[in-house]
């Protein structure tokens, strides 16, 4: 198994809180990993300092090897794409020109997009399924459709690692699972990393291969979803008394007593 | 005991007002019941002069206080305040404009005039803010507008009707200097009923104070308590208005210094807010009294409160929660193919300014020059069209780049404080030096400029600096140029005329270089923002997103600032601060249907190009032999039209 991040000691505070204490952990490459805990434990503050969108208080975050901060700032977005919790408003932009937006850490501010650009932007909206929606502009989609867009965004960027904070918290039951769907996808045909940030403990057992549990700004499990889906550890993540209820193919899922 | 600081202030406001009393009370104090015809010299000045003097500071300081309280309770708006909502401003263009247009009408009393304004001003900043959920920042960049429009309006009146001009500009700054009695009993009025509706109203306000949904669900309702209070509000700050002028900012400084001192819910902030704002000014206006000495007073104490604003915006600045904008909801219209009208728009600037510089207009009515008189008129005419237009280019340039770095459609060119920054280096040497030459002065404004577009890039230079900051910062530079010219006027007496004269903005005096260097310059930046257009296209999705692909966030932000603060400075040194073509090319082109990066910044660029033509052709015609200021024929044009837009509701 190879890692895709190496954590040391991590450590964020802001003004009289301390939002992660002393983490360490290891993520590895290709998998889904799913990042859960109680609001407020520092799931997306783990995720942004992942994606080097705010800078740790203390300790080391490795991302293949190489410590972030000395990565170069466009060639860690052709490795690592992150997607925030609330996305923005793209006003008038078309869904293509959304992704082609993904683009920009390939050519840069003034290089010419070539033909590998135009086949990824294209790769990426089929693979999000929104080949008829190409043309559209992306604030008169649906939630799901826009999710996809932005999904598509990332693909484009032909990153082998994906962030993705709360990526369904907004989308309907149907959508949720359509979302994530995608998400895992992409990761078994590609082998492309994606750390997940989800509430969803059941949708998170579900999707991922790997899960990562934070409690009050520490690391309280890490390990399959089956190791995690069991009452003791649940109490210990959740402080809350759970039961685990087995689906007729077996999928366990978690429901509060 | 931070508390403690209420008792020590009022010592200290009445130690000063009894220091500056010396003077005249070497015979004892005069005792109530006046009589003017019993009294001596000195006893006069004390009892009709100075002491409805500390009264009237303390009245005005509780109004403007209470009033500030209430707007920061309704509107959930740490910054809101009759000035940064522009209701004073409002206030003061309803006067002036009373006075020169129809002075018959004050036989009425100034108080419904200054109603009147303020309410005008505050109806179109709350409907700009009712289609944007009271967004705070925009709310108070919808109000700086509004407050901008209605200086450079009454600047105009003032212009034209140079006979009122001193006690105009005396009345703009809120002198506290009392003839009388009548004023504070007025005052004294207000502040009970004023204090009473605040009172009637804590209660609701306080259920308000969650939100509005909330607040409805708890069974309230919302429209006429929202509706009451800022009637309160405004009535409380237009009779300021009405009796002292413009005291800036103690309405912003007083519920901040309440909410310092401890004051938490809406009932406590606004009983202790109105003590604040008393205490504030009093001390402010001894201060005054002090400095002013015997040899009378050099600077109106409103003025003087309006540099505390500045500062006070910056300070708060951290406390606003950092929300983004709300979205446009209404599907803009996007063109289907944008290049084809980006060159109906050149071919027909280039044809307007060839038929501008040919066409002339005659006693009796239009011609198309001749050769001899073209070839008299062409040196004079057409660096003044070129420079006309390529500032209005560089100014809609300004304003689309800055709208798209903040996200935000109500960035403009006025917000980034550049122009402000220019009107203070320009006045300065006006002032400091004898007889500047046109050289020097232009160099001033240059200094000015861009010592106020160094201040701007150190505020978003910051650690985890948010585009937001950029605008709030831009609003108190530009709200500290506005205090520093009202004190120089003041002060000053036909220096006044030339920076008024200035302020207007005129392409006139612009000669065959400056036109041509600005031509040059908008042609270079175009390019420069051309080239950036990738940065322009992902930087509206927000500082995360951008950081996410790759862009150096922080280098990107400075680079635009710097390209839109050389554009802005620019088109300002050389033909004054023209207000609103930046806001409002940018808006049109959006409106044309240019929605992609490089479209918008070209098809801005030459919206602004047009748009300055039309206003210097109407400048020159309107009042034809005579030339009205092109900046504010510009604006005059364009900000009905621009008020229309932003008030409509998204879809």
């Amino acid at each position: 198994m190879t890692t895709l991040y190496d954590i040391q000691n991590l450590t964020f505070t802001v003004p009289g809180r301390t939002l992660l204490d002393d983490v360490k952990l290891s993520v590895p490459a290709g998998k889904v990993t799913g990042l859960i805990g109680h609001n407020g434990s520092g799931k997306s503050t783990l995720l942004k300092l992942l994606a080097r969108q705010i800078t740790p208080t203390s300790g080391t975050i490795a991302f293949h090897g190489q410590s972030l901060p000395d990565w170069n700032a466009r060639k860690l977005a052709r490795r690592l794409a992150y997607l925030p919790q609330h996305l923005p408003t793209a006003e008038g932009l078309l869904v293509r020109e959304l992704a082609a937006l993904g683009r920009y850490p390939w050519h840069g501010p003034l290089g010419r997009p070539g033909p590998e650009d135009q086949n990824a932007i294209d790769a990426a909206v089929t693979a999000c399924g929104l080949d008829g929606l190409a043309d559209r502009r992306v604030d008169t989609l649906s939630g799901g459709e826009a999710q996809r867009a932005w999904l598509a965004m990332l693909i484009a960027q032909e990153a082998d690692c994906l962030l993705l904070d709360e990526p369904i918290s907004a989308l309907d039951i149907v959508h949720q699972v359509e979302v994530l769907n995608l998400v895992h996808k992409l990761s078994h045909d590609s082998g492309r990393s994606i750390i997940v940030v989800l509430h969803d403990l059941n949708m998170a057992a579900r999707f991922c291969d790997h899960i990562v549990a934070l409690r009050g700004g520490t690391v309280a499990m890490q390990g399959t979803p089956t190791d995690l889906m069991n009452p003791t550890e649940l109490q210990s993540i959740y402080g809350a008394n759970m039961e685990v209820l087995s689906r007729a193919d077996g999928t366990p899922i978690a429901h509060p007593n | 005991m931070k508390i403690a600081i209420l008792p020590l202030s009022f010592l200290l406001a009445v130690g000063l007002w009894l220091a500056a009393a010396q003077p005249w009370v070497t015979g004892g104090w005069p005792l109530p019941p006046f009589h003017a015809a019993s009294l001596s010299f000195e006893h006069i000045l004390l009892a009709y002069g100075h002491m409805p003097r500390g009264i009237i500071a303390l009245l005005v300081g509780a109004l403007l206080g209470l009033s500030g309280a209430l707007l920061q309770i309704v509107l959930r708006n740490p910054i809101a305040d009759p000035s940064t909502l522009g209701i004073s401003a409002g206030a003061q263009l309803a006067l002036v404009a009373v006075t020169v247009l129809a002075p018959e009408w004050l036989a009425w009393g100034r108080w419904p005039i200054a109603m009147f304004g303020a309410m005008a001003a505050l109806a179109i900043v709350m409907g700009i803010g009712a289609a944007r959920a009271f967004h705070p920042v925009t709310m108070v960049i919808a109000g700086m507008l509004v407050a901008l429009f209605a200086s450079s309006f009454a600047a105009a009146l003032t212009l034209a009707q140079g006979q009122y001009l001193f006690s105009l500009v005396v009345w703009n700054g809120g002198s506290l200097v009392q003839t009388g009695w009548g004023p504070t009993l007025t005052l004294i009025a207000a502040l009970f009923v004023g204090g009473i509706g605040a009172a009637l109203l804590a209660r609701p306000l306080s259920v308000l104070g969650l939100a509005a949904e909330t607040a409805r669900s708890l069974g309230l309702n919302v429209a006429w308590v929202r509706g009451l209070a800022v009637l309160l509000a405004c009535g409380l700050a237009a009779s300021v208005s009405a009796t002292v002028g413009l005291v800036a900012f103690v309405g912003l400084a007083a519920p901040a210094i309440a909410r310092a001192l401890g004051a938490r819910k809406p009932a406590q902030v606004l009983w202790m807010a109105p003590i604040a704002g008393a205490l504030l000014l009093s001390v402010c206006d001894g201060l005054v009294l002090t400095i002013a000495g015997a040899g009378g007073e050099m600077f109106p104490t409103g003025a003087v409160t309006g540099l505390i604003g500045g500062p006070l915006l910056l300070w708060l600045l951290p406390r606003l929660r950092a929300t983004p904008p709300p979205a446009h909801s209404d599907a803009l219209p996007r063109r289907q193919r944008p290049a084809l009208m980006l060159w109906v728009l050149a071919v027909f600037s280039i044809v307007l300014l060839a038929i501008l510089v040919m066409v002339g207009r005659l006693p009796d009515g239009w011609a198309l020059l001749d050769r001899e008189s073209l070839a008299l008129f062409l040196p004079n005419r057409l660096p003044r069209l070129i420079g006309a237009a390529s500032a209005g280019g560089l100014l809609a340039l300004s304003g689309a780049i800055l709208q798209r770095l903040t996200a935000n459609p109500l960035a403009s060119p006025e917000v980034l404080g550049v122009s402000g920054g220019a009107a203070m280096g320009y006045a300065g040497l006006l002032f400091l030096t004898a007889a500047p030459t046109a050289l020097q002065l232009t160099l001033g404004a240059t200094v000015g400029g861009a010592l106020a577009l160094a201040l701007i890039t150190l505020c978003v230079l910051g650690r985890n600096a948010r585009p937001e900051r950029l605008l709030l910062a831009g609003v108190a530079v530009s709200s500290l140029a506005a205090s520093v010219l009202s004190l120089l006027m003041a002060a000053g007496t036909m220096k006044s005329f030339a920076i008024l004269a200035w302020l207007s903005g005129s392409a006139s005096a612009l000669t065959g270089t400056g036109a041509g260097a600005l031509a040059a310059l908008l042609i270079g930046l175009t390019i420069a923002a051309l080239f950036l257009g990738r940065w322009l296209a992902i930087l509206p999705l927000g500082p995360e997103v951008a950081r996410a692909l790759g862009i150096p966030v922080r280098l990107a932000t400075v680079a635009m600032v710097l390209l839109a603060g050389l554009a802005t400075g620019a088109a300002t040194i050389l033909v004054g601060p023209l207000s609103f073509v930046g806001l409002m090319a940018p808006h049109l082109a959006r409106h044309l249907g240019f929605a992609r990066a490089t479209d918008h910044l070209l098809g801005s660029m030459l919206i602004g190009v047009l748009l300055m033509l039309a206003a210097d052709f109407g400048a020159r015609m309107a009042s034809f032999p005579y030339d009205l200021p092109l900046g504010l024929f510009a604006s005059l044009l364009g900000a009905p039209w621009l008020i229309r837009l932003l008030l409509r509701r998204p879809a």
